[in-house]
């Protein structure tokens, strides 16, 4: 009886290893402008007298799912590319790649139609917001944000924020000990290091006081380096992401129960991903995304109701739903172990999410409202001086932390300004 | 609906040996309804009794569970569980659970636990934790208090088992390695053994 039993042991795991080796099915550099994404609904974990043996919770039913996807994916002539759970929507999520030239609308609406299917959608792209200009040598948060006096107070300790990006160097001597977390949502690799990634997360949470580069705007935060972009050759927009790469790290991010998520990235508005920073905010969590100007409109997810968005300042109409920042020509750490200067949306959406960091750090229960009426500019200062209003840390650390992190004049200011 | 089929190479049942320390085949099918209600079976092999008999044990179970919005589910069941062989074994369970991200846990009323006609309750924490892809490390620790007498007439009192271990997760496999203790083999059900109370426990299953 034994030795059946080590057959059949070895026999599975010859099985499982052998099924190790076959492709990953990643999206990355893939196309994906004819792939569906389909949710269908999970069971939620319950009891189970085999949990005791193998098949553990939630993970059980997930085979049963697969066999529905697969009928689905010779029904509606699919291929399936990949998959996931997204427990926090109570969904398995299947890439699906189209086989037959039926427009793709028509599919999504037969799909979400199909009473196995939980909802459907088409996978969409969206690209980070990053672009390079001439740069000179200032980090404006430091002057304009006071930040040597403001990390007297708070320097974002143990604050968890996921970075949703393209890869982050992660021994650079800026990031060292810095990144708690790296997942890679886009391929099988263990460490990227690359451009986009690298810098946010160097606004975010470089070192301080180690006399090399810059200092974070949050240095003491505990920073998730989440890869669920990549570099796209010959792109415009440097980097790109899909629908499904960004569901699978903000379902990560709230696994890993973190506070705040940073999206540096736009593109159209999507169900899936909506729903999810719908369930992000429902727990508290505050999620920053960056603005990217569209005909006057502000791209998702910056559009979607309950996040931060935020703009860099200059060359964009102000408007009372959107933060602005320092991005341009920002200091900041880039892959090489060197330092460069970058400019956009990503960066400035990048500086507040390492305000909002300190600010968790001073008032841990703080939420998403309370800090968007702290950051916000004070009504006399719109009106007053004709330029666009910036975030003023001091003031929101003085609203929301209950302490005078700079001078108290200061504090009761208004927001700090640039020329129009 | 889904399932599994495992060998196991000891049936631990809450740290009891319910195969004589040997190993055990077992079969699950399990009912989900998109509303949350849920119902299976399961059966295995087992070695219990004195002296021990080759027997067939089978659990009919069904219940309701549900997430809320925080992401918490709690569920309440009933369980059924009867042998082929000793039938004065067969008992009634009633359970009520709850999970939030990585940890459930799961209180269990039987007014006749193994036939004994009295009252027990086990309490069970179980948690999951990824460390790497296809690989989570899995605990459980249990308690059960019994007003029913061991093998030498002894008030049980409290019975505790444990277990920690590596789950090698794969699309349609699972393989588990875990560690099964134990405080008391004298419960007077199975056959666990005093020298064997604790030890690990390979499984593979193969769900579908």
């Amino acid at each position: 009886m034994r030795a059946t039993l080590l057959l059949v042991l070895c026999l599975a795991f010859g099985a499982c290893m052998a099924s190790e080796r076959r492709p990953d099915g990643s999206v990355a550099g893939e196309t994906f402008d004819r792939q569906v994404l389909v949710m269908l609904r999970a069971a939620p974990p319950h009891f189970r007298p085999d949990a005791y043996a193998g098949a553990y919770d939630a993970a059980a039913g997930r085979a049963a799912q697969r066999r529905i996807a697969e009928k689905l994916a010779s029904q509606y002539e699919l291929t399936i590319v990949n998959g996931w759970p997204m427990p926090a929507l109570g969904v398995d999520c299947f890439v699906m790649q189209t086989r037959g030239s039926a427009s793709l609308e028509q599919l999504v609406a037969r799909l979400a139609a199909d009473p196995s299917v939980e909802s459907a959608q088409s996978m969409n792209e969206f690209h980070v917001l990053g672009h390079n200009d001439p740069l000179y040598p200032l980090q404006p948060s430091a002057k304009l944000w006071r930040l040597d006096d403001v990390h007297k107070l708070a320097t974002g300790n143990r604050v968890r924020v996921a970075i949703v990006d393209t890869g982050v160097e992660t021994d650079h001597p800026d990031l060292i000990g810095r990144v708690s977390v790296t997942r890679n949502f886009v391929d099988g690799r263990a460490s990227v290091g690359e451009a986009h990634g690298t810098a946010v997360a160097g606004i975010i949470g470089a070192r301080a006081d180690d006399g090399a580069g810059i200092a974070g705007v949050a240095p003491g935060a505990s920073l998730l380096a989440l890869r669920a972009c990549w570099p796209l050759e010959g792109r415009a927009a440097g980097a790109v992401c899909s629908t499904f790469t960004l569901a699978k790290a903000l379902q990560f991010a709230l696994d890993e129960r973190v506070e705040i998520i940073n999206l540096s990235v736009g593109g159209p508005r999507d169900r899936l991903l909506e729903r999810l920073l719908d369930v992000a905010l429902s727990r508290g969590v505050i999620v920053v995304a960056a603005v990217e100007w569209s005909a006057g409109q502000v791209s998702f997810p910056a559009s979607h109701r309950g996040t931060l968005a935020v703009a860099e300042v200059e060359g964009q109409d102000a408007s009372a739903a959107v933060l602005f920042a320092p991005g341009r020509d920002i200091p900041t750490p880039l892959p090489g172990r060197q330092w460069g200067f970058v400019s956009g949306s990503s960066y400035a959406a990048a500086h507040v999410s390492g305000l909002v960091a300190l600010l968790r750090e001073l008032a841990p229960n703080v939420q998403t409202q309370q800090v968007r009426e702290a950051l916000a500019p004070r009504a006399a200062a719109s009106v007053a001086g004709g330029g666009r209003p910036m975030v003023d840390a001091c003031a929101a650390i003085a609203a929301l932390g209950g302490a005078c992190a700079c001078s108290c004049a200061v504090a009761s200011d208004t927001g700090s300004r640039v020329p129009p | 609906m889904s399932g599994s089929l495992s060998a196991v190479s000891n049936y631990r049942y809450r740290g009891v040996s319910l195969s004589h320390n040997d190993p055990a085949a077992q079969a699950t099918l399990v009912y989900d309804h998109p509303q949350g209600f849920y119902a299976g079976a399961f059966a295995s092999t087992v070695r219990i009794g004195y002296p021990a008999s080759n027997e067939l044990q089978g659990i009919v179970f069904a219940g309701y569970a549900r997430t809320t919005s925080e992401g918490a589910t709690w569920e309440a069941g009933i369980v059924y569980s009867g042998f082929t062989g000793t039938t004065s074994y067969a008992y009634p369970e009633l359970l009520l659970g709850a999970r939030y991200d990585k940890v459930s846990a799961r209180l269990h009323y039987s007014p006749n636990y193994y036939g004994r006609g009295s009252n027990s309750v086990y309490a069970e924490i179980d948690a999951a934790h990824r460390l790497f892809d296809h690989v989570q490390a899995v605990a459980h620790v249990g308690a059960l208090w019994t007003d029913a007498r061991n093998i030498y007439d002894e008030p049980i009192d409290v019975v505790y088992d444990g277990r920690v271990g590596l789950l090698f997760d794969f699309d349609r496999f699972n393989i588990q390695v875990s560690w099964v203790g134990l405080s008391d083999a004298s419960l007077g059900y199975g056959l666990t053994g005093v020298r064997s109370r604790n030890g690990p426990v390979v499984s593979v299953s193969w769900l579908f």
